[in-house]
């Protein structure tokens, strides 16, 4: 399986900066049904650096409306990495 | 800031200008917080955004405005230190060195130049004579100025000379001809406005009466329609005035309050007199500035006279806006008018030259008084208030202009008085 299916992309908000200063904690959109082991593996592959920990959470796609349709957006799931100490991912600096 | 001036030629400067980094620091902070504050991004709330994703997200706009303000900041102390005048906008380049920040002008300046002798210029010039042919010319013109219509009745015929009303149509193979024709014209006969055959088919013909006349335009006749074309023109004349010279004795005198024949006489006299005087200070003047101009070797700046250069076309082709004129008309013309003005320009730059140098080393100067004066003089030729006079130069900001326009009068003035002027014999 290839790394990029598993991790989808970079979430780069106020939150995740906070993460990363505090605990180099790196936030990404991974594949649904992808487990801890294998997105561990993705990332040391992907980014080159040791992989300490990883936290997953499902999410579940905002309710929208327009007008009287309404719908959902889809599910995903959240992985919150943490890098070892002298590991840092550069994408996170901007785009 | 460090300033250093190197000469290119005698019309160019280079400035390098060498900024310390406390100050780029200094820049790059205000335009950090600016951006801070006004930063919209995703993820994150107005003003939330850290320093580290500005950065990635806005590099371009930081770098440029940093070059940006660098230059507005320091450009104009740095030209004061370094002693430097440009006549146009200075060309900036960014100097592209890591631990060194700056940038250097390439400015024209006023060339330095050596004078020639500006005092004692000789100039020939024709004598001022009034003859009494002059005056005769001028009395004539008055004579026809002031001559009466007066109608002729009854059965009076058409001459050379007179004015007359006249109505035709043209035609054409015996149809009428669009636009040929009308119903009143005013025509002097005898001056050629129109074609000569159909001004002399009008003579000898009287009130009411009509004529028939054929005529062939020439090819080179303006109105295309009808040129090469031969039409038969019917005419009637409506109407026939008479040119009544007054006659030029006493009375014609007083009615252009002057007593007598003699003292009119008198009077144009002195009025030509004046004329041709205001003709030879211009003359001399000019035959200065072309003396002076060979006298001295001056280097124009080049981008100088090519913004003067811009500024004459574009003021003339403003004026030829009215005509209709193709893209490709209107490129010949500049092409043709660029040929025209650069010599114009470049000659005119060189008095300027001239003169400002010489009005420094004369002293001469232009004083409030001397603006106000002449303000006051164009308010009265354009029957205006002062106020207005006044407004119109400090809205266009031509206060400068006006100071500078003077000050060369001024030398030209004391040019004109230290020149010898030598009358042809």
């Amino acid at each position: 399986m290839n790394e990029y299916d598993i991790v989808l992309r970079p979430i780069i908000t106020e939150k995740s900066s906070l993460l990363k200063d505090t605990g180099n904690q790196y936030i990404f959109e991974v594949q649904r049904d992808a487990n801890k082991i294998e997105i561990k593996k993705a990332v040391e592959k992907l980014f080159k650096v040791k992989v300490v920990s990883v936290h997953v959470s499902n999410m579940e796609g905002k309710k929208k409306r327009v007008g009287r349709f309404s719908g959902k957006r889809a599910d995903w799931k959240k992985a919150v990495v943490k890098l070892g100490p002298k590991d840092t991912i550069t994408i996170f600096e901007g785009a | 800031m460090n300033v250093a001036v190197e000469t290119l030629d005698r019309v160019r400067k280079k400035v390098e200008v060498t900024i310390p980094e406390e100050k780029v620091t200094e820049l790059r902070e205000t335009i950090y917080g600016e951006l801070k504050r006004q930063a919209k991004i995703k993820g994150f709330r107005p003003g939330k955004v850290p320093r580290s994703i500005i950065t990635t997200y806005y590099k371009d706009y930081i770098d440029d405005e940093l070059k940006k303000r660098m230059v507005q900041d320091t450009m104009q102390d740095a030209l004061i230190e370094a002693k430097v005048d440009p006549v146009t906008e200075p060309a900036v380049d960014f100097i592209e060195e890591d631990g060194r920040s700056g940038y250097t002008l390439e400015c024209e300046v006023m060339p330095e130049i050596e004078l020639p002798s500006y005092t004692g210029i000789e100039v020939e010039v024709e004598p001022i004579n009034v003859s009494d042919e002059d005056v005769d010319k001028r009395i004539d013109g008055l004579q026809h100025m002031h001559a009466e219509m007066v109608p002729r009745v009854g059965d009076a015929k058409a001459q050379t000379g007179d004015f007359v009303v006249i109505k035709y149509q043209g035609y054409m193979n015996g149809k009428p001809v669009k636009g040929v024709g009308t119903d009143a014209y005013p025509l002097e006969l005898g001056a050629t406005t129109l074609m000569p055959e159909f001004e002399n088919a009008l003579i000898g013909l009287g009130i009411g009466e009509e004529r028939e006349v054929e005529i062939t335009f020439p090819d080179d006749y303006p109105d295309k329609s009808i040129a090469t074309k031969t039409i038969q023109f019917k005419v009637e004349i409506k109407e026939i005035r008479e040119k009544r010279l007054p006659e030029i004795n006493d009375e014609f005198a007083k009615d252009l309050s002057f007593e007598n024949i003699a003292s009119l006489r008198e009077g144009m006299t002195e009025e030509i007199r004046k004329e041709k005087e205001t003709g030879r200070k211009r003359t001399v003047a000019q035959s200065i500035m072309e003396t002076l101009i060979k006298g001295v070797d001056i280097p124009v700046p080049k981008r100088l006279l090519e913004k003067r250069v811009s500024m004459m076309i574009g003021d003339t082709m403003a004026r030829f806006k009215a005509d209709r004129m193709t893209e490709e008309e209107e490129s010949n013309l500049e092409g043709n008018l660029r040929n025209d003005f650069t010599p114009r320009a470049e000659e005119r730059i060189k008095s300027e030259m001239i003169l400002a140098k010489i009005a420094e080393k004369e002293g001469i100067k232009v004083d409030d008084e001397d603006i106000s004066e002449r303000m006051k003089r164009m308010a009265e030729d354009s029957r205006r208030s002062y106020t207005e006079v006044e407004k119109f130069y400090q809205e266009y900001n031509l206060m400068d202009s006006l100071r500078n326009g003077i000050a060369e009068e001024k030398t030209i003035d004391f040019l004109r008085e230290k020149a010898v002027i030598k009358e042809k014999a």
